[in-house]
């Protein structure tokens, strides 16, 4: 069993439908990052775990039990706002230890959690202060420690990173990781940022449109997307449409509208027919000759160059078919100029052949 | 200087004029050993304060509008706060037909509101008594409660009830301590808005008071159709003062800035 799941949950606005018959399960002591585009729905399922909004149906079960029509206040669920959520009248210290008050723990035993939680996100010296005298970094910090110090069942996270400057954002990420390790907490981390989902879960889930798409870790997400729309959403994929050639195995041929016959890998094609194949932009070689170790290599011609500091990426041409292929910044790399006549290939491996019809 | 500070220094000089000024007078004519009102200074005496001490209508209609200034601010207060707080928090059908029909009793003049209330409560067969005093200047007082309460809820987060449901407060603690000590200023502010406006009210009260229950501004009125002496302005000046300084306590009690 696990601890938490969700289970055919649906919920509609009074004009839009926010989520349809979605189903979850995270294990203890598990990361489970929510990702997906604005709008998809990841906020609306945090705050159905959080019972801030009622799903119209469905379960969710924390533990086993039921807690669909508990009150948030009993659920003993920490959460982590986007804006923080600070109590403003309040000292660090009171806002931490505010959980504790609310369970009338003994003025003693809440001191020392409180002084605990702080140690936990670093912030022993602040206690005294008022969460407007902190910096953004540290008023998450507290927003931390304050949900931690009840010790809840679960712990949720709603873009807690998305107010903070970029390098913070890397020193938060890494924080919250260490945090969440160390009290092994079950944690549920919504974020519209791949960068930050792939880094910090233990699997993620990629929502679209109200629904979960695929659940997995992130080595999983990003090199075997079962969905064409995961295989758009993470990193920078070629999406490549063709008909089935010819399946052998594993091994696919398709060929493309604009000709291009090209071999791929599936996981098991339900059908011959419509087909996307999926290529990572790093994945795609240029060169000024053809490449002998394999069938997928075709003239192209270099239209522009985006500099991007640690990489370069290429958009191309291959008969009229658009790529992007990207390559690291190093001097020993190839460079190339826009109108440049090049080679682009990749290894079947690297091309994911998924059904266009498929459903996820 | 730049236009708008010379226009800002102008407004001012003109609420001196008109405001501060009228009121400095009746207070330094409270002093005025002069025998009729006004007229010009004599003496300096404080004669009509110790008359006003010993005035018994006087001191009772005080009592009686302190009382009914009380309850209605602290009514229109608590009515202002829950609709303002289900107008602002949620998305009611209808809102801003609740919104112009809650602040309706601005738009009436308030002898036809007293008119009204008077032919209603002997419809009713109900005596007049303090009870229909406080509830006919609740209702007068409500919308300007009601409209600086909103005021305040419109700049309050809500995230922060959520973040209190998700520490274990239920909705009546989340209340005690995070939503009201953050309204604070807010409510306070609507108090004493209402309390003086129900306080000084005059076209209300003229239909719903009787002989018990008769209120300052009815009292002052009544005694200057008959006479017209320093002693009125004594009267006037410790509601001023009393009001200027109440403002100041409470400033300075829960750190608010109501007089800008």
């Amino acid at each position: 069993m696990s601890h938490l799941e969700l289970t055919h949950i649906s919920k509609h606005f009074r004009t839009t439908s926010a989520l349809h018959d979605l189903s979850l399960r995270v294990e203890a002591g598990e990361l489970m990052c929510l990702l997906g585009p604005s709008g998809c729905g990841k906020t609306t399922t945090l705050r159905i775990i959080a019972g801030f909004e009622t799903a119209d149906s469905g379960d969710v079960r924390l533990g086993g039990e039921n807690i669909v029509n508990v009150a948030p206040q009993k659920r003993d669920i920490g959460v982590v706002f986007q804006s923080y959520a600070l109590f403003p009248h309040l000292t660090v210290n009171e806002n931490v230890g505010f959980g504790l008050r609310m369970r009338r723990r003994p003025r003693a035993e809440a001191e020392a959690k409180v002084r605990e939680a702080l140690r936990l996100v670093r912030l022993d010296s602040v206690g005294d202060r008022m969460p407007r005298q902190l910096s953004g970094g540290q008023q998450q910090r507290v927003a931390l420690a304050r949900a931690i110090a009840i010790q809840p069942r679960l712990l949720l996270l709603d873009e807690p990173l998305s107010n903070l400057d970029a390098k913070l954002r890397d020193e938060m990420r890494e924080e919250i990781r260490r945090i969440q390790r160390a009290v092994g907490i079950t944690t549920i981390f919504v974020t519209h940022d791949q960068r930050e989902a792939l880094a910090l879960a233990d699997r993620m889930a990629i929502m679209d449109l109200g629904s979960i798409v695929q659940v997995d870790t992130p080595v999983n997400i990003y090199e075997r997307p079962a969905h064409p729309f995961v295989a758009s959403f993470i990193g920078q994929a070629n999406l490549l449409t063709g008909s089935v050639a010819a399946i052998q195995g594993a091994v696919v041929q398709f060929e493309t509208a604009a000709g291009l016959r090209i071999v791929g890998e599936s996981r098991g094609l339900a059908s011959r027919g419509d087909v996307i194949g999926v290529v990572k932009s790093e994945r795609i070689r240029l060169s000024s000759e053809p490449a002998a170790d394999t069938a997928n290599t075709f003239p192209a011609r270099v239209e522009a160059c985006t500099y991007l500091g640690a990489m370069i990426q290429y958009h191309c041409v291959v008969n009229g078919e658009k790529l992007i292929a990207s390559a690291p910044n190093r001097p020993d790399g190839m460079q190339f100029a826009p109108g440049a006549a090049v080679h682009a290939s990749w290894m079947p491996a690297d091309c994911l052949v998924l059904s266009s019809e498929r459903k996820g | 200087m730049s236009p708008s500070r010379v226009a800002s220094r102008m407004f001012l000089g003109l609420v001196v004029l008109f405001v501060v000024g009228p009121a400095a007078m009746v207070i330094v004519d409270s002093f005025n050993g002069a025998t009729s009102f006004p007229s010009p200074f004599q003496s300096a005496t404080l004669h009509w304060y110790v008359d006003l001490v010993h005035h018994d209508e006087f001191v009772a209609s005080m009592r009686v509008s302190g009382i009914v200034a009380v309850l209605a601010a602290t009514c229109a207060t608590a009515l202002g706060f829950f609709a303002g707080y289900a107008l602002i928090r949620y998305q009611l059908p209808g809102r801003n037909a609740i919104q112009t029909f809650l602040l309706g009793p601005l738009l009436v003049p308030q002898i036809v509101i007293g008119l009204a209330e008077l032919q209603l409560f002997s419809l009713w067969g109900v005596e007049l008594n303090l009870g229909v005093l406080v509830a006919a200047h609740t209702v007068y007082v409500m919308p300007f409660a009601l409209r600086v309460i909103m005021a305040s809820l419109a700049r309050f987060d809500f995230t922060l009830e959520e973040a209190a449901y998700s520490l274990g407060a239920g909705r009546l603690r989340t209340l005690r301590h995070v939503t009201l000590p953050l309204l604070g200023s807010g409510l306070i502010g609507a108090f004493v808005f209402a309390f003086i406006l129900s306080f000084v009210n005059l076209p209300l009260s003229l239909f719903l008071t009787n002989a018990r229950s008769t209120t300052l501004p009815i009292m002052m009125f009544a005694y200057m159709e008959s006479r017209i002496d320093p002693l009125i302005a004594a009267v006037a000046s410790v509601v001023v003062i009393a009001a200027i300084a109440t403002t100041l306590l409470l400033e300075r009690v829960f750190r608010l800035r109501l007089l800008g």
